[in-house]
Order: structure tokens, then sequence, then C-alpha cells
């Protein structure tokens, strides 16, 4: 009889990073020859179309029967914790990280609720006994579990599965006339943590220092009607700023108008504040786009060695600097190429596919050797 | 590695938690301030363009974040640029007396000197025309200055002007010459009126314009102090919400500690439970790295977390001294049924422990100089005090043993030995005795005992510490581990040891309880073997060290 494997998380959805790390480690399994489920409250029709899902309240209504459960963590899911609490078989925690409920608390107090009692729930769940260890996607994220108190040997590192392997095949190297103008972009959901402002703050440092060239940015993320006053202030900052002209906000695209703007960007320009791992990093280093990113909690560990990894600015003449940065990346082949070449190594090297099924099957092994065959 | 013998966690935990509020550590460090090795180059070269590219623009000033744009600028409606005459060579009077006041005073500088006036110069001049000065008379003061002069320019009518001013103010005749000359000028000054009306309207749509522009910027400036004020509270009540968070985290923190108090008891009693240490091994550790985050005030979340932690360790401590406390209600009756069964009916025992009588007797001289026995179990020895006439008092944590010990009439309480001793007055017994204690003792509350002993005992008292003696070999491989809660066999030289350096000036070692002759192997001098086996298997199985506190 196959051995049954549950992968839980409150929500599946496509073209989220955990979204895509679920379905990834569901079509390893399955290639392995394991009975694979996905249990969640939501999914996205895609995923519901081609894996086998148990959705809905009752979703986890069958779940005693699984012989394992990888349960990915990263909000806080009552119904999933108190599941873990009766479950009886093995479990594996995959750490996603939960963003610090500080980022939210001017603007949406949902959000700072939900993020703090997700993080208390972290500290529940290293409570349980049945879990047999951790997974995170990070070195970051097993040092804050470390912290808590978990044994090292029970926080693994396994980074998430990520689609970069149709983008790894293009040839990372191109061309493009030096008088500009420049395109940047960034990607990520619009919220607090994201660091918009300092994108803004970047582009009218680039406004004042370079007038002869000009830097425009597209960001592209889904909007949350909580944060209508975070978006208010980016708003007003830009007006008072005067580089609305300079930014383009985009909220839904889809997989090949993002491919395009990835292709058409000449720089990256990544200014998050937390990021448990950040799979558009990786992303961009396989196809071949040079990545400017602070060098705050995971960002610099994803993006591997000989990066361009700035601090988070802290006042006007770091805004310089980054734009400065940026300006020389944008203007200089010989940095550019030097970027791009260590950037595609990292992506290669570490996020290939067969990379993390093997780090995953490997992570894993001790779990699931321990059945009878 | 493991603990040092003498690590006590829950001590520790209590020191730190008394030292919370007072220290503060190092915040970690933040991220460096420079690009990855490897790219110095380009660090270098991008801020020295940078840098020289600011020293052209002025320096940088971006509005914190967080606070509201800056209140949009006040737009006043920008006044009519002051009509500019011509310079030329020659002016008609009538030509420059068609502006007035500050038009007047710049206007007449520019034809009578060919230049704007200077600030000065204006001001001078202006102050006069509106003290009442005739405007022809202001033009002719100019045009007298040497720089007038030099100029040479020539205001036609205007010394007819300024003659007629002269007539007019002759008596009686200048009167009328000024009526004749107001009629004469009638139509001009019906122009200049005219004139002024024209000005005075535009003048009035500029200052309607101005207080529209006001009145905009007014209704505006409202918003914008209730978007600082809003931000200001915002930002206050962000550091209240964080403090609050903090403050949970402390109200916490301030948990353990009153739990700390009860803890010590239980883990004090029968050596500790060793999920009870391990789990205040924990919090001490959560608490530290709590006290290190809390010096960052930007990582709430991280503290709440470990807060969080806290409070589940504290949750598991509850519920291990729960267990433990019915633990110990079992471990109590469990241990009097042992006592029963192995160490000796109680007429045996009062027999074996009256032979310390002399030596108390010899010490306990006055009424004061009581007797505190440490541990007293069923309290034979007690009893044998009693009988001897000898004040006694003693102390068990087996509350079945206390209860026992209460029925015979006998001066005993229930709890720690070792603390009780350590609250006594310096100088204030006159024997402590703790039979067949020590074994049961971690080597560290063995020395505190020894330590408090000598403290509590008055000059000439005596410490009497019985214990198994296991330099018989019976004794030591098998006997001592009758009983689960022995520690671990204490041999009677290095334990004399430790009793001198915890301070007794004299201690001596009392071999007691050899097995009965009976039971020797027969002895007929010719074989030292024979001694040698019967001493190591059936010579003392007990000792005593009396230790005597020496006078200063």
């Amino acid at each position: 009889m196959k051995l049954r494997i549950g992968l839980l998380h409150q929500t599946v959805w496509i073209g989220d990073a955990i979204g895509n790390d679920i379905v990834g480690a569901y079509d390893l399994l399955t290639r392995c020859g394991f009975e694979v489920s996905i249990h969640c409250q939501y999914v996205h029709p895609e995923v519901k179309a081609r894996c086998r899902v148990l959705s809905g309240p009752q979703c986890l209504d069958a779940g005693a029967e699984l012989d394992a459960v990888i349960y990915h963590h990263s909000v806080c899911w009552d119904e999933g914790e108190v599941f873990l609490r009766g479950y009886p078989g093995k479990v594996v925690v995959k750490y996603h990280n939960i963003t610090p409920e500080e980022f939210f608390r001017p603007y949406a107090e949902l959000h700072h609720a939900k993020c703090s009692e997700g993080r208390r729930q972290t500290v529940r769940l290293l409570g349980m006994p049945g879990i047999t260890h951790w997974q995170c996607d990070s070195e970051y994220s097993a040092s804050e579990l470390r912290e808590l108190g978990l044994a090292p040997a029970k926080a693994t590192v396994v980074p998430p599965f990520m689609r970069i392997d149709g983008l790894l095949r293009e040839t990372p190297e191109r061309t493009y006339p030096l008088a500009g103008p420049f395109e940047a972009l960034f990607v990520g959901r619009r919220a607090p943590n994201k660091g918009h402002a300092h994108v803004i703050r970047t582009l009218a440092a680039w406004r004042e220092l370079f007038p002869e060239v000009a830097l425009r940015c597209t960001i592209v993320g889904s909007v949350d009607g909580h944060l209508s006053s975070y978006y208010g202030e980016l708003a007003a900052l830009q007006e008072e700023l005067g580089v609305g002209d300079a930014i383009r906000w985009l909220e839904h695209v889809s997989d090949a108008e993002l491919d395009g703007l990835f292709r058409v960007s000449h720089v990256y320009l990544n200014m998050s504040e937390h990021e448990g791992f950040c799979v558009p990093l990786v992303e961009c280093q396989a196809l071949g786009l040079p990545v400017v990113s602070t060098n705050v909690t995971a960002l610099a560990e994803t993006a591997g060695p000989s990066q361009m990894l700035v601090p988070v600015p802290g006042g006007p003449g770091d805004y310089d600097f980054v734009a400065g940065v940026v300006h020389e990346i944008c203007r200089s082949h010989g940095l550019r190429e030097h970027l791009v070449r260590i950037g595609f190594a990292n992506a290669y090297y570490r996020f290939a596919r067969e990379k993390l099924e093997d780090r995953f099957m490997e992570d894993m092994a001790p779990v699931l050797e321990s059945f009878p065959q | 590695m493991p603990e040092p013998e003498d690590f006590d966690p829950l001590a520790a935990l209590r020191r730190y938690v008394a030292g919370l509020e007072e220290r503060s550590p190092p915040p970690e460090p933040l991220p460096g301030r420079r690009l990855p090795s490897g790219l110095e180059d380009t660090e270098r070269r991008v801020r020295a363009q940078v840098e020289a590219r600011r020293v052209g623009i002025g320096e940088a000033t971006l509005p914190p974040w967080g606070v509201p744009a800056a209140l949009p600028p006040l737009r006043l409606p920008t006044p009519a640029a002051p009509p500019r005459i011509d310079f030329r060579r020659t002016y008609a009077l009538n030509e420059l007396l068609a502006w007035h006041d500050e038009d007047f005073v710049f206007n007449a500088f520019r034809a009578l000197l060919g230049r704007d006036p200077d600030p000065g110069g204006a001001a001078y001049h202006l102050a006069r025309l509106r003290a009442g000065v005739e405007r022809p008379q202001l033009l002719a003061e100019i045009a007298a200055t040497d720089e007038g002069r030099q100029a040479g320019v020539r205001v036609e009518g205007l010394d007819a002007s300024l003659r007629a001013s002269r007539l007019a103010r002759l008596p009686l005749v200048g009167r009328v010459l000024s009526v004749l000359r107001a009629l004469w000028s009638l139509p001009t000054t019906v122009r200049r009126i005219e004139h002024l009306e024209m000005a005075r309207a535009r003048s009035d749509r500029e200052t309607a314009l101005a207080l529209a522009a006001l009145g905009e910027y007014a209704s505006a400036l409202g918003p914008h102090i209730e978007r600082l004020l809003g931000s200001a509270v915002g930002k206050l009540e962000r550091e209240r919400a964080a403090h609050a968070s903090l403050m949970a985290v402390i109200g916490r923190v301030a948990s353990v500690q009153a739990e700390l108090a009860r803890l010590e008891e239980i883990v004090g009693r029968h050596g500790g439970n060793a999920r009870l240490r391990e789990l205040a091994t924990l919090a001490l550790e959560a608490l530290s790295r709590l006290e290190r985050i809390k010096a960052d005030d930007a990582a709430v979340s991280r503290a709440v977390m470990q807060a969080e932690r806290v409070s589940l360790i504290v949750q598991e401590i509850e519920g291990e001294r729960r267990l433990t406390q019915e633990d110990n209600a079992v471990m109590d009756s469990l241990y009097v049924d042992f006592e029963d069964a192995f160490r000796g009916d109680r007429t045996r025992i009062m027999e074996r422990v009256a032979v310390y009588v002399p030596l108390v007797h010899r010490v306990c001289t006055g009424p004061e100089a009581r007797v505190f026995d440490i541990g007293c179990g069923r309290g034979e020895w007690l009893e044998v005090l009693r009988n001897e006439g000898v004040p006694a008092f003693g102390m068990d944590t087996n509350a079945d043993m206390v209860a026992r010990c209460r029925e015979l009439g006998l001066d005993v309480v229930q709890g720690d030995g070792i603390g009780m001793l350590q609250s006594f007055a310096e100088n204030s017994l006159g024997a402590v005795t703790a039979i067949h204690v020590m074994e049961h003792l971690p080597f560290a509350r063995l020395i505190a005992l020894m330590r408090a002993a000598h403290r509590a005992l008055r000059p000439g008292g005596i410490a009497i510490l019985e214990t198994p003696n296991p330099e018989n070999v019976i004794v030591g491989a098998c006997n001592f581990w009758y009983d689960p809660t022995h520690q671990r066999p204490l041999p009677p030289e290095p334990t004399k040891r430790f009793a001198e350096l915890s301070g007794f000036g004299r201690v001596e070692i009392m071999r007691l309880h050899p097995f009965p002759a009976s039971e020797h192997l027969p002895v007929d001098g010719t074989d030292p073997l024979r001694d040698r086996l019967n001493h190591l298997f059936y010579g003392a199985q007990d000792y005593a060290l009396v230790a005597y506190k020496e006078a200063p």
C-alpha cells in the first residue's frame, strides 16, 4: 500500500510562492510513488483541477488517515493547529516565516493581529512533541526558530520549489543602449514591509542626481483593501517628491506580461525590509536581470555571493547611494555582466529544479524511510 | 556539555529576573553599511560620483517617512509690477505726477537719476511724501542732489509748479491764486482721480484675490494640522501599543518571578525534578534572549514570540509542579513504609543513636543550647534526647514522617532543614545533628549544610553527621543502594576534609555498627587475610563525623 502524505496550508494559490512550493512538493512526491493529497481551506481552480485536493471547511476531516503530514506554516491557521494537536502520525513543518506585525501596526489592525497571532502560533507549534523537524525556506528562518529554542538539528534549510527552469534556458546576457531611458522593476504584494517608499525616494534621488537620463519603475503587486492608508501615504509621498510620472503601479498582470516586464527591465530594485526567502530575486537572476536589493532578513542569503546588496536606506544620503548604484549598473556593461553571470550561477547551482528536488528528498528521507516498506 | 554539579538554574533565573530592569546589554549589531566584498571598487566609484553630483545641486532634503506631505505653498496673486517710466532727457511734470506713493518715488528716481531707487533712498523719500511734502517739491529735491544735477534731466512745468506753490503760500493773494490754480488744473485733476479710481479698483481686485488665496490656504491649513496631529497621535499610539506589548512581556516575566518562589521549594525537595531543572534552564535562555530583543524597540514581534515561549514554559512548569506535588505525596508515604522495612525497628535505632548522648550532654549545658536535628525521620533521636532532658527540635521534608513525630509529642516542623539552619542566628545552637541525611544531598547542598551548621553553632558546639560507611564493601556495593533516593556513598576521609574546609576546627570520625561478631570469619591469629576480610566485609556499617566549632 502506498504511503499517504498530506500537504497542509490554509490557502493554495497559483502564482503565490507558497502555492508553488506546495504544488512542487506534490508533483515530486507523486512521481516518487507516494499517495499525495493537498488539504486547504481555499484553493486555486487550476490546482484543484490537476491535483488531489481536499478543500473547504472539512478539508482536514480525513487527515487522521494520513501517514505523514507536511504542514506549511506562514499564517495563523487555527484549524490546522487543532488538527496537528490530535494527529498521531509524523509531522514536518515547512516554515515560510511570518511578516513581523509591527509593519502593519500603523495601517491595518486586522493584519497586525493576524501576523501577531501567527507568530504566537509558531511558538505553540514549536512546543508540539509530534513534529519531527522544521524545514525552513532560509537559514534566516531557521535561525529565528533556533532563537526560540528549537534544537539546531531540528531546523533544516530547504528552499521552496519555484518555476525558474523555463527561465534558465534563456541566454542571460543582453545588450541595450546606454543612453537610457532605463526601466526598473519590483514585484511583490503592496504591503508595508516591501519598502515601496524607498523605491519612490530612490527615484526622486535619481531625478536630482542624474537629470540627463530618465529612470522609470514598474511596481507589480496585488492590492489589499485593508491597507488603503498605506497606499494614501505612498501617493502623497509620490506627489510631494514629484515622481508620479516615473512610477507605474500594476496590480494584476498575466504570466506573459510579467515575463515581458522582466525582459524589458534593466534592473530589479528590491527595497523590501522583510523577506523569508524572496523568489523574485532568483527569477531575475535566472533571466539575467541584475538585482539591487536590501541586505536584510533572508535577502542576502537568497541573492547569493557578490550581488548588489545595500543596507535599508535610513537617510537622504542612502537614497543617493542606491540611485548611484542603479545608475552604475545601468551604465556599466562590465559591472552588469559580472552581476548577471554570478546571479545566473546562483540561480542555476542552488535553485534549479533538480537541486531543489534532491535537497527536499534528502531532507525528507529520515521521515519517509522510517515507514515499513 | 553537562552542567556543573552546583549549577542551580532556578537561582540563576531568579538572579536574572531580579536584574532584568537594571541591565541593558548592547543591541545586536546592525547590518553593515557597505556593499558585499568584491564590489568595493564599485562602491567607491558610486559614492564619489554621487558626492560630486551633490556638490552641484545641494543637499538632498527628503521628508521623513510617515509624516504628511508638506503644506502646499501659499500662492498669493502677484501684484502688478510697478509701471516703469522710460529713461529720457526730458519729462513733462504731469507725466510724473500721474504716479502716487511708492510708484511715484520709484519713477521719480528712474526719471531724474536714471536708475531704480536704492532701498534707503526710496524709503526716505516715501516717508517724506507720506509726511505731506508735495510731489513737485520732492522732484525738485531729488533733481537738486549731486546725482540729479549730474544727470541733468529736465522736467517741464516743474519750475512753474514750484513758483505757483511758493505764491500760494503768500497771505491772502496766495489763497486766491490757489483757487484759480485749482480751477485751471481741474481737467487734469479729474483725470488723476479717474486714474486713482482705476488703480484702486485694480488694487481691490488684487486684494480680493489675495484674500481668496489666503482663505484657501487657511482651509488647507486645518486638515494639514489635523494630519500632522493625526500623524503625531498615530505615532504616539504606535509607541504606546509597542510599549504595552513590551509591558505585557515584562508582566509575564514577573509571573515567572512569582512562580520561582514556589518552584524553589519543590525543586529543593528530593533533589529536584530533572524536567523542572530543564524547564527552568529553558526559561532562563528564553528570558535572556527576550532581554536582548527588548533593547531593540523595533523588534516587538520577536519579543512577543519570546514572551509567548516563556509563557508556555511557565505553563509547563506549573503542570510539572502539580505532578511533582502529587508525586511527592506518594513518595512521602512510600518512604515511610520503606524506612519501616529497611531502616530497622524504632527501639534498635534508639539504642544505636544513644551513642551520641554523652557528646551532646557535654556541649548542651545551658537552656539555650538546643539541638537541631535535620531530617529527623521517625523521631528516634529526638525521643532519646527528650528522655535525656536535652531541649531539641527537628525538621523533615516528609509530611508523613512529621505527622508521626507530632503524634509522639515531638517538636518537629516540615520543611527544608538546610534553609532553616541558614535562617538561625549565628552562634545560637548547641548541636546540629543529621543522621543519614548527607547521602541524600547533592554535593553543593552537602557543603551548604556543613557551612550553615558551622555558622549556627555556638563556639564549642558540635555537628554530628551520620552516614553509611562505604569502607564496608557490602555497604558500599549493596546496602547503600537499598534507598533509591541516595545520591552517592561518602567515604569518611574526604567527607571529614570537606567539614574542615567548611570551617570546623576539629573533626573526628566515629565508625559505628559493625556486623555482629557471630557473622565474622573465625579468626585464630594466624591468617591476617581473615582480619582484613572481616574489616572489609563485616566492619563498621556507618560512621559519624563529629565536628567541633572551636572558640574564636
